[in-house]
């Protein structure tokens, strides 16, 4: 006999023996109750055994898997939570308008309180505000801007960072640990996209211009993407004027000069 | 104790069934004997235990008391009651009681020991196939429960794959795969119980 023929012959074996199983009865007393209840419609909901618990029922066990997931996001959440920005530095004097609240530049620990990710910043024309992001980032905010704050980055995911200007200048120059994160700024003609480098995003009136001291940042445009190169600085108009490309000017050097001196001391690069 | 023999259930009597939908009492007396020897032995092959079978039996007939009345008359009973059934056997399995006679009740002492069958010719006979039943009531305890209920119903109950699938919300072709996959578990298991 083949071992498949061995093997069908236990199987038909075992069927034989569960067809031939006999049927065990109830005690005489439980049937005779089980029986009077259900006529009369009195049957009590267990009484004494399988007992459940909470957990062991679908919904139970449902709610219990949607809490654990929920707790391990929010778990991953707080573990991914990256440095927050800090202010480093003020100049200037007047109010600085945070979230449309006036807040006066001579007391930068107000301003500290007040700063948060995605804050609306507009600044006084003679001021500046420094600003850190542990590892990461320096960023300066120019007198006469009106800017809104990226957010924080997480440390392994949502790493990417939004930030607009509407008007004035945003210096930024980045550290070794910005290595995966993303920061855009919005202008209302462009988007500048840093991927690790030292630039400047400038508004006035009428363009938006991208001035890059080392590395090189992408800047999209009317939904076409240029490359702006160290040294460079493109501008694009608002009335529809070509994209301009020209050497960037001595004082933007220096002042980018002077914000990579700055961020490889705050950052350690 | 032994009851009446393996097999489809027998269709209740339609006038009966309209009489114990509405709610008369001797209708519903009858109702209850035509339905619970089957529904308890079922039960019981599922859990091996007659206290646990009893609770379990309670609770299908404490569902079906509720729900008699929204009964569709015009179709058989048994299907429903199989879903019933089989929804309690599962519902079972999930119960801080399962659990606990799982760890508690070893299978080599069962209490529910199988009682000496009337058929045989002699004692010793009588032992043997007590012995057999004990040894395959065991193998069927240690079978996970969806392979439990596949063979119970299908080999013990006499019903068809489709039926079978129509009651356990699969497919025709899983409820097969599942039963195949549970006699050859089962085989194993007996196979297991016979080395020494």
């Amino acid at each position: 006999m083949t071992s498949r023929r061995k093997m069908d012959a236990g199987l038909e074996s075992v069927q034989r023996s569960l067809t031939r199983l006999p049927r065990r009865a109830a005690t005489r007393e439980f049937r005779d109750r089980l029986r009077s209840q259900f006529v009369r419609d009195t049957i009590p909901g267990r009484v004494h055994g399988v007992p459940h618990t909470w957990w062991s029922t679908r919904l139970g066990m449902t709610a219990m898997a949607a809490s654990s997931a929920a707790a391990i996001l929010a778990f991953a959440w707080l573990l991914n939570t990256g440095p927050a920005w800090k202010l480093t530095g003020t100049s200037g004097s007047g109010m600085v308008q945070i979230d449309g609240r006036p807040t006066p530049l001579e007391v930068p620990a107000e301003i500290a309180r007040r700063l948060h990710p995605g804050a609306h910043v507009r600044l006084p024309a003679d001021a500046q505000l420094d600003l850190k992001l542990p590892g990461i980032a320096v960023v300066q905010l120019v007198g006469g801007s009106d800017a809104t704050l990226p957010g924080r980055p997480g440390r392994w995911f949502g790493r990417s960072m939004v930030a607009s200007l509407d008007a004035g200048e945003i210096r930024i120059s980045t550290g070794p640990a910005f290595r995966g994160t993303r920061l855009e700024v919005v202008t209302p003609e462009a988007r500048a996209i840093v991927t690790g480098t030292t630039l400047a995003v400038l508004r006035p009136a009428d363009a938006s211009c991208v001035c890059v001291l080392e590395g090189r940042v992408s800047m999209i445009h009317d939904g076409s993407t240029a490359t702006v190169y160290a040294g460079f600085r493109r501008s694009v108009f608002r009335d529809g004027r070509a994209p301009r490309v020209e050497p960037i000017r001595p004082m933007e050097t220096m002042k980018l000069t002077m914000l990579r001196t700055q961020a490889k001391q705050a950052l350690g690069r | 104790m032994s009851g009446p023999p393996a097999g489809h259930w027998p269709a209740f009597n339609r006038e009966e069934l309209k009489r114990a939908h509405s709610g008369d009492g001797e209708a519903l007396g009858r109702f209850f004997d035509h339905y619970f020897d089957r529904i308890f032995s079922v039960v019981h092959r599922f859990v091996g235990s007659v206290d646990a079978a009893q609770d379990i039996t309670q609770d299908i007939f404490l569902k079906v008391r509720r729900h008699i009345s929204r009964l569709d008359i015009e179709k058989d009973p048994a299907p429903w009651l199989y879903t019933v059934t089989v929804n309690a056997c599962r519902d079972y399995r999930r119960s801080a009681w399962w659990r606990m006679s799982r760890q508690s009740v070893p299978l080599d002492h069962d209490p529910d020991t199988p009682e000496l069958s009337s058929n045989a010719t002699n004692p010793e006979q009588a032992l043997v196939v007590a012995e057999e039943e004990r040894r395959l009531q065991a193998a069927i305890r240690r079978l996970p429960p969806d392979l439990r209920l596949s063979v119970l119903l299908h080999d013990f109950e006499g019903l068809s794959h489709e039926h079978i699938a129509r009651i356990t919300g699969t497919s025709h072709a899983a409820a097969r795969k599942r039963h195949s996959r549970a006699l050859r578990a089962l085989a194993d298991l007996l196979g297991e119980g016979a080395t020494p």
